[in-house]
């Protein structure tokens, strides 16, 4: 079942279109850079923007910092949206459902198809951006720095950059969760997309607000930004292993509630 | 399992997770019978104490100042700092002030200071100075706690509760000044018993004011004195270097300004040895202080600028005067030179400080 949900998720359209479209934005920020060899003021724009006009080497942790607050979770909104609403809108659920699998291996399936989706548009995303900032932007020549400004060799750079790979692709697990529960209280994708959507705004707008200091280390969207810390010296592992926790955390009580709705819901289409 | 089953395991799950992070803040804080001048003197032999750990403060003073001679301060007073910090003792330290984008650290190796920004992709090297204008070391609890407690008279201290901070309990200290020019209604310290490390600090503008105007705390705290290498830092030999004579506007103003201020204003006795302070004067004591910094003709012009923008601010006799919270700033122009003057003091106060400061500073040249 798994193998069906991955194979009808990389012959979909959308799932190519919205990867084209993810990796825009850092093509556009990645030729305006070259253009310009402006960048950011400190404390302001994604992390390591500043960094890739001495070091192009960069440009995919600059990249996954413009796609992580905002499009590459409406991304993963619109394909966990479509996961079970999709079925329903094209009146294919109750075709699923009469083959001999359980609905709990239906929304694995599914589940593991969106965070396939994740690990593939994350992997272009780093890609792409490897391939501009090396053809565009800096060219370093005294080795990589760290954030605190000492000296990365070539393989804690490799480690961390795939430690920081994979932070991202957790740090997506609870909007996935989201989506997939929202997915299976409607029958629209559009519906569920939008409500995932709506609630990382409401844990943006919270993570601003003084007030609600109390509820911030729940928030799904606190801590997506802590891979810079993995480019500190020493590397801050606090608010990454927070991180992780809590995007485990999303999937297990939001997975846990998609399993909990769907199990006995009425499928008519 | 029928379904009202499956959503009470969900529930149950959701309930256990979310109190997980609650867990460690619920142990009760062991409470602690030292007495509040002992407390106060073991805080003071506390700077001594090694330690790296994690510190938040968080300021809701609005300054009207920005740019980057003053916006540091504006910053530390009216905004959210996140520090990482490893002290060996006072002479040998790093901060690191932690952003979203980058960071900036500031390491101190015995006499010099290196600072390093990571968006400029540059370390400037400068000599340290005493006096320099507050940086992200000052909201370090350890530090605040020390200056606000120097000279706290047994009558004006008293025991708060017990707290648990860091996951440690703290024993609670509150320093009421009894000087009625203070705009400072209290303090309140709170201290590892056993070493006196102060692991948070919170300034109150108001008796009875909800809300501290600067309140900083240790979230994480390891008591293992930091080794040399955590506190020495080696850079990249990619990033830019600089060598700077002075820290900033203040410790330039001390280390260039021809003048001597006097011993007393407005009935405040001088801080300090008068060889460390040079031309800049710190007033007072405790959290009644006042700090007068002569300023070249540049920066002076640019801070009246800012300070003029100020909806608050008002030309008096003897000077441009605004106040903010409990921060009174007065930049004064005489024939003497520009001379910017802050406390927490009331400005009637910081007025007669100008006076007394016009009519007794000396010109060595």
């Amino acid at each position: 079942m798994i193998r069906v949900e991955l194979s009808k998720m990389l012959r979909r359209p959308l799932t190519w279109v919205t990867i084209v479209a993810l990796n825009a934005l850092p093509t556009l920020v990645a030729v305006l850079l070259a253009l310009t060899d402006i960048g950011p003021r400190p404390g302001t724009g994604p992390p390591f923007l500043s960094a890739v006009l001495t070091d192009g080497t960069l440009f995919p942790l600059a990249a996954l910092g413009i796609v992580l607050p905002l499009f590459l979770p409406v991304a993963v909104a619109v394909v966990g949206g479509d996961a079970i609403a999709g079925e329903v809108q094209s009146d294919t659920l109750r075709y699923l459902l009469v083959r001999p699998v359980s609905r709990l291996r239906l929304l694995v399936a599914k589940l593991t198809s969106i965070i396939a989706f994740v690990v593939l548009a994350t992997l272009v995303v780093a890609l792409v951006a490897y391939v501009e900032g090396k053809l565009l932007l800096g060219k370093a020549t005294g080795g990589v720095v760290s954030v605190s400004g000492s000296a990365l060799t070539q393989t804690q750079m490799a480690e961390r950059t795939g430690m920081a790979f994979v932070y991202v692709v957790l740090a997506m697990l609870g909007v996935a969760a989201i989506a997939l529960l929202l997915s299976t209280m409607t029958d629209s994708a559009v519906a569920a997309a939008l409500g995932t959507i709506g609630f990382l705004v409401a844990s943006t707008v919270l993570l601003g607000l003084d007030a609600a200091e109390s509820v911030k280390p729940y928030l799904v969207t606190r801590y997506w930004l802590s891979f810079v810390d993995l480019f500190r010296d020493p590397i801050r592992w606090t608010d990454v292993i927070h991180g992780v926790l809590a995007q485990l955390a999303y999937l297990v009580v939001f997975a846990g509630a998609a399993w909990a709705n769907f199990a006995t819901r009425d499928v008519n289409r | 399992m029928i379904p009202a089953t499956r959503w009470l395991v969900v529930a149950l799950v959701a309930a256990v997770l979310a109190s997980l992070p609650l867990v460690s803040n619920a142990v009760p804080a062991k409470e602690s019978r030292i007495g509040a001048t002992a407390l106060a003197r073991r805080i003071h032999d506390a700077s001594d104490v090694g330690w790296s750990g994690e510190v938040r403060s968080l300021g809701s003073v609005q300054v009207p100042l920005s740019g980057a001679t003053f916006g540091g301060v504006a910053r530390l007073l009216g905004e959210e700092t996140r520090l990482r910090v490893w002290w060996r003792d006072p002479e040998n330290w790093r901060t690191d002030r932690l952003r979203a984008t980058g960071e900036t650290d500031v390491v101190r190796d015995g006499g010099l200071t290196a600072q390093w920004n990571y968006e400029d992709n540059q370390v400037s090297f400068t000599p340290y100075s005493p006096i320099r204008l507050p940086g992200d070391v000052d909201v370090v609890p350890a530090a605040l706690a020390r200056r606000l407690l120097a000279g706290a008279r047994p009558g004006e201290l008293s025991r708060l509760p017990a707290q648990r901070i860091a996951g440690r309990s703290a024993a609670g200290l509150r320093l009421v000044p009894a000087d009625k020019r203070s705009t400072i209604a209290h303090v309140d310290v709170w201290a590892d018993e056993s070493t006196g490390l102060p692991l948070r600090v919170q300034v109150y503008a108001e008796p009875a004011g909800r809300a501290p105007v600067l309140s900083t705390e240790l979230t994480s705290l390891d008591l293992t004195r930091p080794t040399v290498d955590q506190t020495h830092f080696t850079f990249s030999r990619s990033i830019h270097y600089s060598r700077g004579v002075s820290l900033d506007a203040a410790a330039g103003a001390n280390a260039y300004a021809p003048f001597i201020p006097p011993d007393t204003v407005a009935g405040l006795p001088r801080r300090g040895r008068a060889e460390d302070f040079g031309a800049v004067g710190v007033y007072g004591r405790g959290p009644t202080a006042v700090l007068a910094v002569p300023l070249r003709d540049s920066i002076a012009r640019g801070l009246r600028d800012q300070l003029r923008r100020s909806a608050t601010s008002k030309e008096t006799a003897v000077g441009l005067e605004i106040q903010v919270g409990p921060l009174s700033v007065l930049l004064q122009r005489g024939r003497r030179g520009n001379f910017l003057l802050a406390g927490t003091v009331t400005t009637a106060t910081l007025e007669t400080a100008a006076t007394d400061l016009a009519a007794g500073v000396v010109r060595t040249r």
